[in-house]
Order: structure tokens, then C-alpha cells, then sequence
């Protein structure tokens, strides 16, 4: 309300001060008419200036700056200029017209404070209040989480060496994409807490984002340290093969691309990812792009039970062939009992899928696509594996 | 409340803007003095409006509401106060407010002070300057408004870059601006008397001062930036002919002809339609500096609003202006009555020759910054046009120009004397004969050019101190005579005598520094000791430091010279972390001879580090140069003030020349 009152009073003030001249002026009056007899400001003007400078040509003589005859001189030049403008003058003279002044100020007085509201209502926000930083409470409604990062910043400004706050910020600064300053503090952390994986991850990660997806320097020796840290880490091997890949290295990339998606589950949710710079690197090396490797994989029975060990894996590859199908028969049906029991599997599913597939089972492997389908329906992610897996198995339609 | 108030003013302005650019134009065509009236106090109005906007804006960052998007994304709530303020403009949006804030400014100067200026002028003017405002208004409120809010509110802001974050380049943009806005008073003048048909006494009174303050402001402003670019960017130098620095460049050069044809104009009503053509051409080239600066044509520091719409208004804004001057200017300029006549070898016949030399320059300053961005619009090659290109062409200009520009001011008007001038001269021409030989003395190893550079710029200055002693009769009245007559000389002798002598040191200063600059770069373990220039620079090692928003490296070096010990410096290295940015911070030791500047480069293993050092003799001469000159034109410029409406240089417009007495 009180805005209003104050955009109001502006405007008023405003169409006031602008609507003057034209209230004052019934009876306007050229005021330099008295002065000359003509009644062209323009060579009222001129006649002012000229008389100006004539007053100076006297002020500088009397001065000793200049001699009695320059100052004659320039008096006869000035006289010239002033004879010249009048001449010039007299040409243009013509009578002003008379315009209804009300209706300008009428047209004015209720245009401008309409265009105004209209103008300023399209753009403006006028139920927004001032938030200065200072009268912000920090306790108000529930603090947001900029809130939160604003308080721990202010405490870190206050105590720059305190390694758990950058520890504590960092993935935050991460998870709200301010890529740099997650990369800073996940340094200041390193430097100060010392070196975990997730520290070291964190910082390679920032990095990279930060950078658009280039892996820099920093990047790369923090992935470096990360895979002799947890060797068990899928991440800094993929970032180094992409790092290989952009340092044009593009062999060992598609080598330890093809290592990643051989020994990774088949399941991860990185794999299609994995599969597509393996593609793009075996592209530009000029080398086939099918099978991908987990394909590969599939052709040997060992693939349908990834899950069992290895020794068992070789006992069953040494029974006779019939015996060895009976038994993986068994245990694909055991597989798919269980899965009927509890859907929630998605590993599970997919190694049914292959089962079927290899063992030449087609309809069943629809039909197992079809239920897993149904049992993960709320999981995207397992969705988009099942597609994957569909598409490479040759099963979507 | 307080932001939405300025969003309001800011609206109100826009309107005002509005009938300030028809209802004058009209009463003007149809001789209404009334409508003519309104004139004044929408010119009022709109700079107390915009400076309400402004406030609002300002009070928005001093407080650091980031419910203000601009703000948000410009701001911190830690930031110092001065950093807080300089914010305001040192962002796109903001920096528009404030260009149609003193374009505002200068429309509000001829309202308050014009009451002498013929009553269809002033309307004129005042139709002319609130069209170019009206321009910029509607630009800001549909593209780049400053007053767009957020919600929900961030709780911090996201800072300034931290380049910015430095006082010289925190007042560049208000200098640099009040320069360009200022040649839009000239421009709208110009247009004004080309709608009229006529230009008068009047006119030229009113250009020239306020051409002469928006030169000077300007002036400041490239002097700024060039210094903040020395000590800043860490490469020794002052000047790079970086496009952004010529797109500032230029109207400076056009503003310096405009400013002395003016001259030309007022004393002898002569060279009228050259003198609206140079109005017209200095702020287009105004227009177009901002247009490369802010349209991502360039990339650069100062290229905040890389945005295609923006780029497009903006050009749509040149072209029209630009366009649009001139076509008027080729339609009417034929009908302007030509004024006085004159001699070749005269005082207007100096001015015209400055001229000459002067838009030449420009031309080819402007060719060299706009022939590569044309040529990689049409087939994409990338070429650089630098320092080379600009030494073969604008310097040759130069050197004649500064051979005559002494000449100049001892010529009568109409008719001069040359060789009562060169008499006059002759001192300062002997002396700076001399300075060639003690230049060749002292450097003898030198370029083989460089003295008679030096030259150059001593023959300016002996010849703005010849001047000045010449109308005090020096040598030929008694010395009370001559203090009676120097303390009385019109202040705007003083001040043409003054800038030309700040152009003399300018030029010592360039030609010193581009000619005898040492530049070493070499890797430094702790404790090596490197000599440059007479000084021992001991590298005693680095040190890590944390600075509020940047870690930074510090290489200490110990500077001595034999055994006294002078200085210590602190180059740096500093990384900010938000905006990621790596910058250089240089360490300089001043001293009258030149400044000893040092560079830390990167490590190069085993506690080594590379190390640029420089030695710039006389460097500082040339930004007191361009102080110089500032000074020179306040002095003219007082003169003026403090006597409206009497050109003080009446008495040389005498027919004939006075004979040396």
C-alpha cells in the first residue's frame, strides 16, 4: 500500500513539473521581445551573445590585453555577425501558432500515469518486498539449503583452515553445480583433512565438470591416486580411459573401455555410457563397433551364471554334454522360480534373459523380458538396462 | 519498497523521455513556445528520475539484496563497500543505467543552463537528446533490466569478477562514459542545427565546452584503463591496440578534432559544416565502441553481456543514429550558410590541417579494428592486426602533426605570419635540437629514431612555453611587465598551452618506454641475484598466501642497488576461486628514472621459477602526460565558466595579423 502511495506522489510530482509550462503559458510572451524588436528568438540569442562579446573586447582592453585598434577591429567583426544573424533572421519570422495547450496537458495528464501503471505492472514486482542481507533472519521459515552454505561460507571466511567445514561444503557446492568452488574446497580439504577416496573423487569430479568434461592435469593425478587407493573403483578407470581418449591415445582408451565392460555387472548403470565412447573409439580407430564387449562375453555358456564361482563354472564345463545341459538347465529353472517368488532382481532377470537366449529359448526369453518388465516397473534405470539388454540379444522387436 | 520505487522511476523516466523527445520538436516546428516550455522540465525530470533509479540500485548492492537478480549475480555480501558501489556499474545492466543516467545529465545541463541558447535550439536539442535516451531507456527495459527480482531470494550473491575488483578499473567505466555520453550533447547540437537549417554564435558556444569536458573525462578514462592494464595483465606494457581499447580510442581522436574545429567555429564562424559532420562522426564512433564492447563482437573483460538479442537492439541503436545523422547531414548541409574566409597559412588553416591529420588517424585506427572482425565474418580467418600495423600507419601521422602543433597557436587568425612564428619558435627549436644531442649522448646504443622521438616531444613542450611567453613579451617588456601581463593572460591560453604540453610528455614518456624498455625473462633459484637496469634483484623465494576469495604464490625478490638495499617486491601469482580466474599481480618499484616491474612466471622444478623483469624508463610520464592535459582543458574550461558567454579570444580575430611589437 505504501508503494502506492509513493509511485503516487511520483507521479503526481511528475505531471506536475511537466504540465507548468503549459498552465503558465496562457498569455505567453516571448521574453526576449522586449529587448528587440523582432520577434525571433534565435536572433535574440545571437544579439545576446554578440553583446557578451562585445562587453569582453571592452573588459580585455581596459585590461592592457589587447591594443586600442585590435579592439576596434574586432568590435567592426563582431557589428558584421551581428548584422548578418538579424538578416537571416528576419526570413524565418513568422507568426507562432496557437495550439489548444489544454488538450496537450489533458492528453498528457491522463496518459502518463496510466502508461505508467500499465508499463510498470508488466514488469515490476510490486508485492516483492527489499530483502537487504543483514535484516535477513537466519532462523526465519526453515533455512534453505543456500542458507546453510551462506553460514558455513561466513565460518570458513572467519576460519580459513578449517578442513572439516571445506569437507562438509564441498559436496554441497558439488550437488548445486558451483563446480569450481567445489574443486577448491574439496583442495582445501585434501590439503587440510588429509586423503580419502571420496575427498580425492570429489575434487577429480569438480574438476572435470568444471571443465566441461575435459579431464585436466589435476583430474588425472587425483584419478591416478584414487585407483591405487580403491582399486575396486570403477570411476577414476573410466575418467583415465577418457582421459586417454582426449590425449589422443585413442588405442588404450578403447582397451580399457573394453576392460571396464567386461569385468563391470552387467547390470551397472554405467555400462551404456561405457558402450557408447567404446563405440566411438573403435569408430574413429577405423575397427568394427559390434559385438560391444559384454556381447563378447555372451557366447561362452560361463556368461549365463556369473554368479556361481569359477571352480564351479570349470566343473561344469568338464561333465558330458548332456549332463552339463541338464545342469544349467536346472539351474536356470531355479533362477526363474526364484524370480517368480521375488521380482526385485534386476541382475537376476537379466541373467535369465541370457540363459534362455543362449540356450536357444527365444519364446521364454520374452517372456522373461516381458515379466521383468512388469516386476521393475517403477525402476527407470532397470528399465533402460532391460531395453539395452533387449537390443543386444537381438529380443526387442 | 525501495528497489520497486526505482523500477517505478525508472518506468516513469522512460515516459518522460517520451514527451521530452516529441512535444519540443513539435512546438519548435509550429512555434508554440509553451510546447517548447516543456522542454526544460522533462529534462529535469528525467535526470531526477534516473538518479532515483540509480539510487535504488545502488541501495540494492550497499545493503546486498539479492532479491535483485543484478545484484544476485553480480554482488557479494562480502565484498568491500567501494567494490559493493563500483558494482553497480560494473556489470551490463547497471552500466546502461548509468550511460542513460549522464546522458540525462548533460540533457538536464542544457535545461538548467541554456537560458541563453535560442528558445527553438534548445527545444531542439533537448527533442534530440531524449530521442537517444529514449533509445537506451526502451533497451534497458526490454532487454537488460537491472530491476528484475528473484524469488525465492539466493542467500549469497555470486561476486564480481575479480578482475574488476581493482580502484582504477572501478572508475574507469563513469570517466569513460561521461565522455562518450558527453559527445551526444554535440550530436544532438549538430542534429538540431541541421533541423533548424542554421547554426548561429550560439551553437558554437555550446559546443565547444561541452565537447571540451567530455574530451576530458574521456581523456581520464583511456588513461585509467591503460594504467590499470600496466600493472594489471603482467606483459610490462600500456597499450596493446586491443580492439576494446580502440573502441575508446577513437572518439577520443574524432573528440580532439571536433574539439579544436570548434574552436575554428566559434572565433571565426568557419568550417561550420565540417565541424557538424566531426559532431555527428565522434559520437557514432561513440555509439560503436559501446556496440563492439557490448554486443560479444569482441570477447574481452569489459564484454559482460554476450547476449545476440542485446547485440542486435544495440546495432539497431548505431545504425538508426548513425544512419540517420548522416542522412540528415546530406540532406541539409548544403543549406547551411558557410562562414568566414581564410588564409591557408593562418590560425583556422593550423586547425584544419589538425584535422586532417587527425581523422586520418582515426580512419586508420578504425580499419585496423574493424578489418579483421569483418574479415572473419565473411570467410572465418582469424587474423590479428597489432602493434605493427598501427606503428606503420598511425605513428607516421603523428610526427606531423606534432612538428606543426606548435605552430598553431602562434598564428594569427585569418591571415598568419609563418615566419614571425618560426622566430618565436626558434628557442624551443634549438633546445630540442640540443635534447638530440644529449639523447644520442646518453644512448648511443639506442634505436637510431628514438632521439629525434624525444625531440618530438621537447619541441611540443618548448613551443607551448614559447607561446605562453610570447603573449606575456617576454624579452621585450620589463619582468614586472611580463608577470603583469602572464598572470593576466585569459585562462584558456593557459589551457591550450597546458595540454599541449602534457601531449610533449606523453610522447617522452611513449618514445622513451617503447624504445629503451630491458625485458629479461629467466628462471630463478632462491638466492640467485638478476641485474636489470643499474638494480640487483635478489629472488629470496616463494611464499603461499591466502587472501579472502584467492589463494596466491608470492615471490619475494630483495631490489638493491650496490650495497643500499631499495626495495622489496612481492609479485604474485593468484588463483580466485569464484569465478575461477588466475591472475598476475606484478610487483613494481617506481622511481624517477622508470619503474623496475617484476613478473613470477610459473615453477620450474625444484624451487626454480621463472621470471619476467622489465625495465620501463619513463613510463610514468605518460599517464602524468594525459593528467597534463585533463589539467589543460579544466583550465580552459574554468575560463569558460566563470564567463558565460564571453569567448575570451576575441581580440585574435582581428582582421589582420599584429605585427610582433
Amino acid at each position: 500500500m505504501l508503494l502506492w502511495v509513493g509511485f503516487a506522489l511520483l507521479t503526481a510530482v511528475v505531471v506536475g513539473v511537466l504540465l507548468r509550462p503549459l498552465l503558465a503559458g496562457a498569455s505567453s510572451a516571448d521574453p526576449g521581445a522586449q529587448s528587440l524588436a523582432s520577434n525571433d528568438p534565435t536572433a535574440v540569442a545571437s544579439a545576446a551573445v554578440y553583446r557578451d562579446q562585445l562587453a569582453e573586447i571592452e573588459a580585455e582592453r581596459a585590461r592592457g590585453l589587447i591594443a586600442e585598434a585590435e579592439a576596434e577591429a574586432a568590435r567592426v567583426e563582431i557589428a558584421r555577425r551581428l548584422l548578418a544573424a538579424s538578416e537571416g533572421a528576419k526570413v524565418r519570422t513568422s507568426a507562432p501558432a496557437r495550439t489548444d495547450v489544454r488538450m496537450v496537458g489533458l492528453v498528457l495528464a491522463s496518459a502518463l500515469p496510466l502508461l505508467a501503471v500499465v508499463v510498470y505492472l508488466a514488469i515490476g514486482t510490486p508485492g516483492q518486498q527489499g530483502q537487504p542481507f543483514a535484516a535477513r533472519a537466519p532462523d526465519g521459515t526453515g533455512p534453505g539449503v543456500e542458507q546453510l552454505v551462506a553460514q558455513v561460507e561466513a565460518r570458513l571466511r572467519a576460519q580459513p583452515e578449517d578442513g572439516r567445514g571445506w569437507d562438509v561444503i564441498a559436496p554441497v557446492y558439488l550437488r548445486m553445480g558451483r563446480y569450481n568452488e567445489a574443486a577448491d574446497a574439496f583442495g582445501r580439504a585434501l590439503r587440510l583433512v588429509g586423503e580419502s577416496p571420496e575427498r580425492l573423487a570429489g575434487l577429480a569430479e569438480a574438476h572435470v565438470l568444471a571443465n566441461d568434461g575435459m579431464v585436466t592435469e589435476i583430474a588425472r593425478t587425483s584419478y591416478e591416486r584414487l585407483r591405487a587407493l580403491a582399486p575396486e573403483r570403477m570411476e577414476p578407470r573410466f575418467w583415465l580411459a577418457v582421459a586417454a581418449e582426449q590425449d589422443g591415445r585413442s588405442e588404450e582408451a578403447a582397451k580399457a573401455y573394453a576392460q571396464l565392460l567386461t569385468e563391470g555387472s552387467a547390470a551397472a548403470p554405467w555400462r551404456p555410457t561405457v558402450a557408447e565412447r567404446w563405440r566411438a573409439v573403435r569408430r574413429k580407430l577405423g575397427l568394427p563397433t559390434e559385438p560391444v564387449p559384454d556381447g563378447m562375453a555372451e557366447a561362452k555358456p560361463t556368461s549365463i551364471a556369473p554368479a556361481l564361482a569359477r571352480e564351479d563354472v570349470r566343473a561344469i564345463q568338464q561333465l558330458p554334454e548332456d549332463e552339463r545341459k541338464r545342469v544349467i538347465e536346472e539351474m536356470v529353472n531355479g533362477l526363474d522360480r526364484r524370480l517368480a517368488e521375488n521380482g526385485q532382481d534386476l541382475d537376476g532377470w537379466q541373467r535369465l534373459i541370457r540363459a534362455y537366449t543362449v540356450l536357444g529359448r527365444r519364446d521364454d526369453a520374452l517372456a522373461a523380458l516381458e515379466r521383468a518388465r512388469s516386476a521393475l516397473a517403477a525402476e527407470t534405470t532397470a528399465l533402460e538396462a532391460l531395453t539395452t539388454l533387449a537390443r543386444t540379444l537381438g529380443l526387442s522387436s | 519498497m525501495i528497489v520497486e520505487l526505482g523500477h517505478f522511476a525508472l518506468v516513469l523516466a522512460f515516459l518522460v523521455c517520451v514527451v521530452q523527445m516529441i512535444v519540443p520538436a513539435w512546438g519548435a516546428r509550429i512555434g508554440d513556445h509553451r510546447l517548447m516550455g516543456i522542454g526544460e522540465p522533462a529534462a529535469l525530470l528525467q535526470f531526477g528520475l534516473l538518479i532515483l533509479a540509480f539510487a535504488a540500485l545502488t541501495h540494492a548492492y550497499v545493503v546486498s539484496d539479492f532479491s535483485v537478480t543484478n545484484v544476485y549475480q553480480n554482488s557479494h555480501s562480502t565484498k568491500p563497500l567501494i567494490y559493493r558501489i563500483s558494482g553497480v556499474w560494473g556489470n551490463h545492466e547497471g552500466s546502461m543505467l548509468l550511460w542513460v543516467l549522464i546522458l540525462a545529465l548533460f540533457g538536464a545541463a542544457v535545461a538548467a543552463f541554456g537560458s541563453n541558447l535560442p528558445t527553438t535550439l534548445r527545444a531542439n536539442v533537448l527533442s534530440v537528446q531524449a530521442s537517444i535516451a529514449l533509445a537506451f531507456l526502451l533497451f534497458i527495459l526490454l532487454t537488460s533490466n537491472p530491476f528484475d527480482r528473484l524469488d525465492p531470494v539466493p542467500a549469497e550473491g555470486r561476486g564480481l569478477n575479480p578482475i574488476l575488483q581493482d580502484p582504477a578499473l572501478a572508475f574507469h567505466p563513469p570517466f569513460l562514459y561521461a565522455g562518450y555520453v558527453g559527445f551526444s550533447m554535440a550530436y544532438s547540437f549538430a542534429i538540431a542545427g541541421l533541423i533548424e537549417g542554421r547554426t548561429d554564435a550560439a551553437w558554437a558556444r555550446w559546443v565547444r565546452p561541452w565537447t571540451l569536458a567530455a574530451w576530458m573525462f574521456l581523456t581520464v578514462g583511456i588513461s585509467m584503463g591503460s594504467w590499470w592494464a600496466y600493472y594489471e595483465l603482467g606483459w610490462g606494457g600500456w597499450w596493446f591496440w586491443d580492439p576494446v581499447e580502440n573502441a575508446s580510442f577513437m572518439p577520443w581522436l574524432a573528440g580532439t578534432a571536433l574539439l579544436h574545429s570548434a574552436v575554428v567555429m566559434e572565433k571565426r564562424e568557419a568550417l561550420k559544416v565540417w565541424t557538424i559532420l566531426l559532431a555527428i562522426l565522434t559520437f557514432s564512433l561513440s555509439l560503436m565502441g559501446a556496440f563492439l564492447v557490448r554486443s560479444g563482437v569482441l570477447s574481452s573483460v569489459h564484454a559482460f553481456a554476450v547476449d545476440p538479442k542485446r547485440g542486435v537492439f544495440i546495432l539497431a541503436i548505431m545504425m538508426f543514429f548513425i544512419g540517420g545523422g548522416l542522412m540528415l547531414y546530406a540532406w541539409r548541409a548544403p543549406s547551411l550558410r558557410q562562414g568566414g574566409i581564410f588564409a591557408p597559412l593562418s590560425r583556422e588553416g593550423g586547425l584544419v590541417l589538425n584535422n586532417v591529420l587527425i581523422t586520418t588517424a582515426t580512419g586508420t585506427v578504425l580499419v585496423g579494428t574493424l578489418y579483421p572482425l569483418a574479415l572473419e565474418s565473411i570467410n572465418g580467418a582469424k587474423i590479428s592486426v597489432g602493434a605493427p600495423y598501427f606503428n606503420a600507419t598511425f605513428v607516421p601521422l603523428m610526427v606531423p602533426l606534432l612538428l606543426a602543433l606548435p605552430f598553431g597557436p602562434l598564428l594569427g587568425w585569418k591571415r598568419g605570419d609563418v615566419v614571425a612564428a618560426m622566430q618565436r619558435l626558434m628557442i624551443a627549436g634549438l633546445v630540442s635540437i640540443a635534447s638530440i644531442a644529449v639523447v644520442f649522448a646518453i644512448m648511443w646504443r639506442g634505436p637510431w629514431l628514438a632521439p629525434f622521438a624525444i625531440a618530438l616531444g621537447v619541441w611540443v613542450i618548448g613551443g607551448a612555453i614559447s607561446e605562453l611567453l610570447f603573449r606575456a613579451k617576454a624579452g621585450q617588456a620589463d619582468r614586472a611587465e611580463v608577470l603583469r601581463r602572464l598572470r593576466n593572460l585569459p585562462r584558456s591560453v593557459y589551457g591550450t598551452a597546458i595540454a599541449h604540453a602534457g601531449v610533449g610528455v606523453m610522447v617522452i614518456g611513449i618514445t622513451a618506454t617503447s624504445a629503451w624498455q630491458s625485458e629479461t625473462i629467466l628462471t630463478m633459484r632462491p638466492g640467485q641475484t638478476a641485474h636489470m637496469a643499474g638494480y640487483d634483484i635478489t629472488f629470496t623465494g616463494v611464499a603461499p598466501r591466502e587472501g579472502p576469495n584467492y589463494r596466491e604464490v608470492i615471490g619475494l625478490m630483495q631490489v638493491s642497488r650496490g650495497e643500499t638495499r631499495v626495495t622489496e617486491l612481492a609479485p604474485s601469482k593468484r588463483q580466485y576461486n569464484a569465478p575461477a580466474q588466475a591472475t598476475s599481480e606484478a610487483g613494481i618499484h617506481v622511481a624517477l628514472a622508470g619503474d623496475l616491474y617484476v613478473v613470477l612466471g610459473d615453477e620450474a622444478g625444484d624451487g626454480a621459477w621463472s621470471v619476467r623483469l622489465y625495465f620501463n624508463p619513463l613510463v610514468r610520464l605518460i599517464w602524468l602526460g594525459t593528467i597534463i592535459m585533463f589539467i589543460g582543458g579544466a583550465f580552459s574550461l574554468s575560463d569558460r565558466r566563470l564567463r558565460v558567454g564571453a569567448p575570451r579570444r576575441s581580440r585574435r580575430r582581428i582582421p589582420t595579423p599584429v605585427p610582433a611589437e
